[in-house]
């Protein structure tokens, strides 16, 4: 089942002399209980589609709907659905983050009683429990980022939108951050992902789209990514071993698909288009080197990325 | 429509702004010029020797009903003021510390997350306001007599009405300035335009068109009709005319001006700003 899907979404921002085209005629799909990463350098067009889809902007053309709501003719329907955090959030200062909450739940016509309830349950998830009497003035970034993700969930939402959401947080609030998305996801919560940090959206989404000047260059899963590009790419073979002689190391420069061969203090690191351990740890063995460990890195998201962006950029 | 999001949004407009430091300054200013201009010219009321101006004199001694309604200019003047401080930064400040996104993907329109702004500053204006209006009344009453029944209801209706029109001009600001500076700024700019300049505009149509405004050189019934006409395009000149006709009846208008106009005027004042800000804030957050 669908839960997000944007056809042909445009957003153009209008000035007094020349138009901008923040997104132009993207589309995807967001299936249920995924975890969807949506990548881009600055400037891609990252929140201003996070923006309509959250029903906070109207795209220029195109649509996008949520859970089966149009974002513009159901915008309110749309909206019960979604959990926002955005990239950096404000709240009230003068408030405290209990009645952050409590004032977030009336939209949603949450009775009173049940309201404190679920505000103080949802503050003691994010670890704010302590703070929950306190002023919002008197948080830090992280704590109120932690309170953003208690205020995104407040209606239990079928659709959890991240702008960035580790930004400003420590590793222990990063932790907690994704341990808290994960348990959401595993409870059916599709969640939205938009990050710079790519070994975040590596650990936590299957599949991810990559946008770039406004463009989608590519929407497909981690693993399809990396053996498409991976087919281009170099990879690494680190072999530690000792006793490696310059005639193993001919032999091991024949062989096919080996590009380069460079030795390091420990071992060498085969330059190579393909997998080919293997065939090296076979040639060594066979010529009575002492192999120790075997190391292959392919291309990480973040090679994925650059490499998909860098094109885009040339083109 | 989501009665609820925007009784939320209006509480909280409201219990943060009466708990405010502004608003306790505000309410100072207020009772000085309401409480202390209606039972001051209450006094002189009873004492027209004492006023050195005998145009003044006179009006005042007409009673307590013109007392009232000279005590409205000062209403007007600081009412103002209040309702452009109050609501300077409702708009402007949820951009600047980011919670306008956090606002704004709840469930409900934007034009009633403005209507809700609104109407909380509304409240928290008119509340406070509608005591010291009773306040000044009373002062009236205690000196000079008590005023038509006619006249305590426009005075107090018409001032919170009157309230509502700066709010909303002020949201359109507010909205559209992307600094607390800018925002204030214009406001204090509409507060001048209509409490100081705008008593240029018809002189300078009359002094164009070569209309009289000397009486001491003529008739200037011309101009009176110019002048009146200039002020039902005014929040202030309408206030001003609607309490006038309530005081002194429909001879106050000058022939040209049916007695319905000044009520009309007021109640367009207080609609359009209205939906202009909403349509504003609809079209500035995309």
């Amino acid at each position: 089942m669908c839960v997000i899907e944007a056809q042909n979404l445009t957003k153009v921002f209008k000035g007094f002399r020349k138009s901008f085209t923040a997104v132009d005629s993207i589309s995807f799909r967001v299936e249920k209980g995924e975890v969807f990463g949506f990548l881009g350098p600055n400037g891609a067009g990252k929140t201003t589609t996070i923006r309509m889809i959250s029903g906070i902007s109207r795209p220029t053309s195109g649509r996008v709907s949520v859970c089966g709501y149009d974002s513009i003719l159901d915008n309110v329907k749309a909206k019960k659905y979604v959990g926002l955090i955005p990239e950096t959030p404000g709240f009230y200062d003068e408030m405290k983050g209990l009645d952050v909450l409590c004032f977030y739940a009336e939209f949603y016509g949450i009775p009173e009683v049940e309201r404190k309830r679920k505000a103080r349950e949802l503050l003691e998830t994010v670890g704010l429990k302590d703070f929950m009497g306190g002023k919002v003035k008197t948080y830090s970034h992280g704590m109120k980022k932690r309170l953003a993700l208690a205020s995104s969930l407040i209606n239990d939402p079928e659709v959890l939108i991240l702008d960035e959401p580790s930004t400003g947080l420590d590793p222990k609030g990063i932790s907690l951050f994704r341990k808290i998305v994960k348990d959401l996801n595993n409870k059916g919560v599709t969640v939205f992902l938009s990050s710079h940090i790519l070994s975040e959206v590596e650990q936590m989404c299957k599949r991810v789209c990559i946008l770039s000047k406004g463009k989608i260059i590519v929407v497909d899963s981690i693993e399809n990514l990396s053996k498409k590009i991976g087919m281009k790419t170099q990879m690494n073979v680190f072999i530690d071993a000792e006793g490696i002689t310059d005639n193993v190391l001919d032999i091991v420069r024949k062989l096919s698909g080996v590009l380069r061969v460079e030795k390091t203090g420990t071992g060498i690191n085969v330059v190579c288009s393909r997998n080919i351990s293997p065939a090296v740890n076979e040639i060594l063995v066979r010529n009575n080197v002492k192999v120790s460990s075997i190391r292959v890195t392919e291309p990480s998201l973040e090679e994925i990325f650059l490499k998909l962006t860098g094109e885009q950029n040339e083109s | 429509m989501n009665p609820k999001g925007v009784f939320a949004i209006a509480k909280r407009e409201f219990f943060s702004n009466l708990k405010s430091v502004r608003m306790l300054i505000l309410l100072i200013l207020f009772a000085l010029a309401v409480i202390g201009s209606a039972y001051g010219l209450a006094v002189l009321s009873t004492k027209p020797e004492m006023i050195p101006n005998p145009d003044v004199a006179e009006a005042l001694s007409m009673g307590p009903n013109a007392v009232l309604f000279i005590s409205a200019s000062f209403v007007a003047l600081v009412g103002s003021i209040a309702a452009i401080s109050i609501s300077f930064d409702s708009i402007v400040k949820e951009k600047l510390q980011n919670s306008l996104d956090l606002l704004l993907c709840r469930p409900l329109s934007k034009r009633e997350i403005l209507l809700g702004k609104f109407l909380g500053l509304w409240a928290v204006l008119s509340l406070p306001g509608i005591i010291m209006l009773l306040a000044g009344i009373f002062s009236v009453t205690y000196v000079a007599g008590m005023p038509s029944e006619k006249m305590m209801f426009g005075f107090i209706v018409f001032t919170v009405i009157f309230f509502g029109i700066f709010i909303s001009i002020q949201q359109i600001f507010s909205t559209i300035s992307k600094t607390l500076g800018t925002a204030i700024l214009s406001g204090i700019g509409v507060w001048f335009l209509f409490t100081m300049f705008w008593a240029l505009i018809p002189l300078s149509i009359a002094y164009v068109l070569g209309i009289n405004i000397d009486p001491s050189l003529g008739d200037i019934t011309e101009y009176n009709l110019l002048r009146s006409r200039v002020d039902l395009l005014s929040p202030i000149g309408a206030y001003d005319l609607s309490l006038g006709i309530l005081e002194g009846g429909k001879g106050v208008l000058p022939e040209g001006i049916p007695y319905w106009a000044p009520f009309l005027s007021l109640f367009l004042w207080f609609l359009i700003p209205l939906l202009i800000s909403m349509e504003m804030f609809h079209r500035r957050t995309e």
